[in-house]
């Protein structure tokens, strides 16, 4: 991560929770919230992986499913469903969403030299979006670049969007 | 300012004047010993900085030049050239007056004050470079609180006036307007505007013989001040007159005013001077004699005699005369001890009170004496002063004061009086400024409130206690009021701007010499405050497009068979989670091959390329477009309509233009809300909850939902009428579980109605927008959310787009087909 590379010795704590039973991290200092899962609001006509909206405290908040942006399907919502109120940057300023994830495990620091980069072959997730990977208690957690996560998101949804009016 | 506090700072900043002496004497002795500079500017480093915790930003001024000069010769060892020094002898001498008055009351001092000022200005034009724009960082502070509060104080004089141009008896509002002149002056003159001072001085008198009576508020009084008010924000903007633009208006209107003045004089002076008196009395004036003898060890304590004096221009017009004891030793005087009395005649609408408390700072023994001498002002009355005058001279005693010559029809004034001082009392408007981001952030809570009170009251309802259900009720009803109350302080109406409007469409369409009758509706329309803001110069500039460009003059409209005067109106309505604000002329309208033979000219379209009709207006706001074929100092510049285009691009906005020949253009603005108000309609489709705003709903109906899947090509017949509709299920993709009977809204589209199918209609709700965030912004068919009192979301729909998008009947492409 851009942070890390600055000072080799700085440890950083992660947020770790799993999408369809992979292990996967983020920066806390991006996390504002856990919430547990609620009624989300769906917005007609939105892309598949912006399910919709919730009431965040008198806030109407976004909510994007990760799995599904991931390329795992829709999430299945169960008792340890979360949602993780997340602020990050874009080019047009800061933005809160929410984002719907299987379970949340707990806060782990890594030391940034335990931090290996992202594998290019053999990953089945977009490797753009993820920043790292970490070997921690015989699994592996890759680490989430939030950031891109958005931007990127935002770039095919036009590209959904436009794909859609074609055949009409 | 209180006394007490201008008392402290004349003691404190009297004792560093010492030091500034010392060091002037010792510089012009020594004019390039690096010391004499040194001490010299540290004792005006001082002064300076004393005159700053007390907010005397005349000393500042003055001071911070000469400051900034010691600098550089000290830094650069110069030698003081002689007419430097005489300078700052001259400085001296007003800066021991500006400690008595420092907030320039007398005419003589902020006259030698401002020339200072400018000789200063002059100097580091010439030799001293920027030094004056660094100096003036100080102090600039102030100013922006100067100017911020100018500049409302304007826009309160031009409503004001403006409603008094409707009725130029109203004396309720002259007295209004007098005071604003009145604080706008001070403010001025405090901050060294002298220009701007100079006129409302001017402007004042004009007004103060209305008050009085004296002369009435003519159609010319209107005009002048009216264009006095424009040049007081050019003022704001070039103080010092260096465009020659606002130094030939200054003059012209300072001319002009001189000229009513003239006029309303004359009148004067062929009444007699009891008339004067009578009739000044009218206003609540009183006229005192105060003697006032202080003791001779008064200055033993700091108190300084003169500055009660000086102040007591604060209560109203004053005239003192002192007088000096002539039988004091002249060999062995005591420069400490005071030996000086006045008598004072004041004049103004204070108390003997008002004199009394005045006076309360200095010691029981220096007390003066105070007695009412008549209603009215008597200082107007010359022979009374004169006779004032040679009553009082040289005695330092009380004098008896005969007036009875001088003054008549006493009663009758002072039932008038009684009469003024219940209206004044009514009367005063209070408001405070509050940072936009608390008001936010207020909002936020207050929902969140709102949110967990719905919740509170479902839970009082299943628990079965009176009591606790009665204070729950009570909750509820606080916190709606609560909630109103929040609301309708982020929101303003749009009815402050329209002044400004009408204002502009009066006197642009007077100087192109066409009538013009500007109807506007929908004044109470709310917006956010910064989007008003925002958008106030835009429309300005189409409203001067539309009378420059669009209204054609009286002949030519006659020829046309239009009546002589053209109309603009101006629209302000809700639309979904937006304001639309339309302007419309009856004018002649864009000439579209005017538009093409000048884009062709510019450049900006190819000779052979042929554009539909909205892809012309589309050139209008690009950069650079102007067909004027004048360019009047109006519009025309050819910077007009991109930027209004930009501007309001800024705030998210549409701007959409449309136009016939000679029937006249209309513009639209298409405003976001993020937060407002609307009237709502809540629906419920497929389990969610949606909000139409009320103004698009034409009225509800029954309809079968078999009658809704078997329609032919989307129409159902209504009442006899066929009419096209959207079901909202299908286009959201929403299973097929609908009810038997469903409901179709028929809301307004262009000229037709359209129906939208819905499950079921709940009724009506007022709704707080939101906007659903920058993810969603592409989502054009939902304009915003709205969270329910269950803490539910409701989604805005925006049905202009769902019918373009959905209804194939309405859809753009049949319609704007060639």
């Amino acid at each position: 991560m851009m942070d890390t590379q600055r000072n080799e010795k700085t440890i950083i704590s992660y947020l770790t929770f799993t999408l369809a039973g992979e292990h996967f991290a983020l920066n806390v200092s991006k996390v504002v919230n856990i919430l547990e899962m609620q009624h989300i609001t769906r917005v007609p006509k939105a892309p598949e992986y912006m399910p919709g909206i919730i009431n965040l405290r008198g806030e109407v908040l976004p909510v994007i499913d990760a799995n599904t942006k991931l390329g795992n399907g829709s999430t299945q919502t169960t008792n340890s469903t979360c949602i993780l109120v997340i602020e990050s940057q874009q080019a047009e300023g800061t933005i809160r969403f929410g984002a719907m994830v299987d379970s949340v495990q707990e806060v782990l620091e890594f030391e940034d030299q335990t931090i290996l980069p992202s594998p290019t072959i053999g990953n089945s997730y977009r490797t753009d979006l993820i920043s790292g990977v970490v070997e921690e208690a015989g699994h592996f957690i890759m680490i989430l670049d939030i950031d891109k996560f958005l931007s990127a998101g935002e770039a095919s949804r036009i590209k959904s969007a436009s794909a859609e009016q074609i055949p009409v | 300012m209180s006394v007490k506090e201008s008392n402290k700072f004349s003691i404190e900043s009297q004792s560093v004047l010492v030091q500034v002496q010392l060091a002037i004497q010792n510089i012009q002795r020594k004019p390039k010993d690096e010391d004499a500079q040194k001490t010299l500017r540290e004792a005006f480093t001082q002064l300076s900085e004393i005159a700053g915790i007390y907010g005397h930003n005349t000393f500042v001024a003055v001071l911070n030049p000469v400051i900034e000069m010691l600098n550089e010769s000290v830094h650069k060892g110069l030698t003081w050239s002689a007419k430097q020094l005489e300078f700052i002898g001259r400085l001296e001498g007003v800066l021991e007056q500006l400690t008595k008055d420092p907030t320039l009351q007398s005419d003589q001092l902020a006259t030698t004050y401002h020339s200072l000022i400018n000789e200063e200005k002059k100097w580091s034009a010439t030799g001293k470079g920027n030094a004056l724009s660094n100096s003036n960082m100080a102090g600039n502070r102030f100013q922006e609180v100067f100017t911020e509060e100018a500049y409302d104080l304007i826009n309160q004089l031009e409503e004001k006036m403006l409603q008094l141009e409707s009725d130029t008896q109203d004396m309720d509002m002259i007295d209004k307007v007098f005071r604003i002149m009145h604080t706008l002056k001070g403010n001025s003159n405090m901050f060294g505007y002298q220009h701007l001072g100079e006129i409302t001085h001017e402007l004042e008198n004009i007004y103060d013989s209305i008050r009085g009576k004296k002369s009435t508020l003519t159609r010319e009084v209107l005009e002048v001040t009216l264009q006095c008010i424009d040049h007081f924000r050019n003022l704001l903007e070039d103080p010092e007159l260096n465009t020659p633009g606002v130094r030939e208006q200054q003059d012209e209107i300072l001319h002009e005013i001189h000229r009513l003045l003239g006029n309303t004089t004359d009148g004067v002076h062929a009444e007699t001077a009891t008339q004067r008196i009578a009739t000044s009395a009218d206003t609540g004036m009183h006229t005192y004699y105060i003697f006032f003898k202080p003791q001779v060890d008064v200055m033993d304590d700091g108190s300084n005699p003169l500055y009660f004096v000086y102040d007591l221009h604060e209560l109203g017009t004053c005239l003192p005369l002192p007088v000096f004891d002539p039988l004091i030793d002249q060999s062995n005087y005591n420069p400490e001890q005071c030996h000086l009395a006045w008598h004072i005649l004041l004049c103004g609408d204070c108390t003997e009170e008002d004199i009394r408390e005045h006076f309360m700072f200095i010691k029981e023994e220096s007390q003066p004496y105070v007695r009412t001498l008549s209603d009215g002002n008597l200082l107007q009355n010359s022979q009374f002063t004169s006779y004032f005058a040679t009553q009082t001279a040289n005695r330092l005693k009380t004098v008896e004061l005969d007036i009875a010559p001088y003054v008549t029809k006493k009663e009758e004034s002072q039932q008038k009086r009684t009469n003024t001082e219940s209206k004044s009392a009514s009367e005063s408007i209070s408001s405070v400024r509050v940072a936009s981001q608390k008001i936010d952030e207020m909002m936020n809570l207050i929902s969140e409130l709102v949110t967990k009170q719905a919740e509170l009251s479902m839970l009082v309802n299943a628990q079965d206690n009176p009591k606790l259900y009665e204070v729950a009720e009570h909750i509820e009803n606080i916190s709606r009021e609560l909630r109103d109350n929040a609301f309708s302080i982020s929101l303003i109406p749009i009815e402050k701007s329209v002044l400004r409007f009408q204002r502009l469409v009066r006197d642009v369409s007077n100087r192109f010499d066409k009538k013009v009758d500007f109807i506007v509706d929908g004044k109470e329309t709310e917006l956010d405050k910064t989007i008003i803001e925002k958008i106030v110069d835009p429309i300005m500039h189409i409203l001067r497009n539309s009378i420059d460009h669009g209204i054609e003059i009286p002949e030519v409209r006659k020829q046309k068979g239009k009546p002589e005067n053209g109309t603009i109106w101006l629209k302000a309505y809700p639309s979904g989670a937006h304001v639309v604000i339309e302007i419309s002329d009856d004018g002649a309208g864009i000439n579209l091959e005017k538009v093409r033979a000048t884009a062709r000219k510019k450049g900006m379209i190819d000779e052979h390329e042929q554009l539909r009709e909205d892809e012309l207006l589309n050139l209008i706001v690009s950069p650079g477009f102007s067909t004027a074929e004048n360019v009047s100092e109006v519009s025309g510049r050819g910077v007009g309509m991109d930027v209004v285009n930009q501007k309001i691009a800024e705030i998210r906005g549409e701007l959409e233009i449309k136009t016939e020949k000679d029937k006249g253009t209309i513009i639209t603005i298409k405003l976001p809300l993020t937060i407002s108000i609307i009237d709502s309609l809540l629906l419920t489709c497929g389990g969610d909850y949606f909000l139409v705003p009320l103004g698009v709903v034409d009225r509800c109906a029954e309809v079968k939902s078999e009658t809704v899947l078997k329609a032919i090509n989307k129409y159902v017949v209504l009442s006899g009428e066929f009419i096209p509709f959207v079901d909202l299920r299908t286009e959201f993709n929403m299973p097929e579980n609908r009810p038997a009977s469903q409901q179709l809204l028929l809301v307004r589209y262009k000229n037709d109605v359209v129906g939208i199918v819905v499950d079921e209609v709940i009724g009506n709700y007022q709704a707080v927008l939101k906007a659903l965030g920058d993810v969603y912004k592409r989502q054009e068919i939902i304009s915003g959310a709205s969270i329910l009192g269950s803490g539910e979301i409701a989604l805005v729909l925006d049905t202009n787009k769902i019918i373009q998008e959905y209804s194939a009947a309405m859809s753009p492409t049949t319609e704007s087909a060639p």
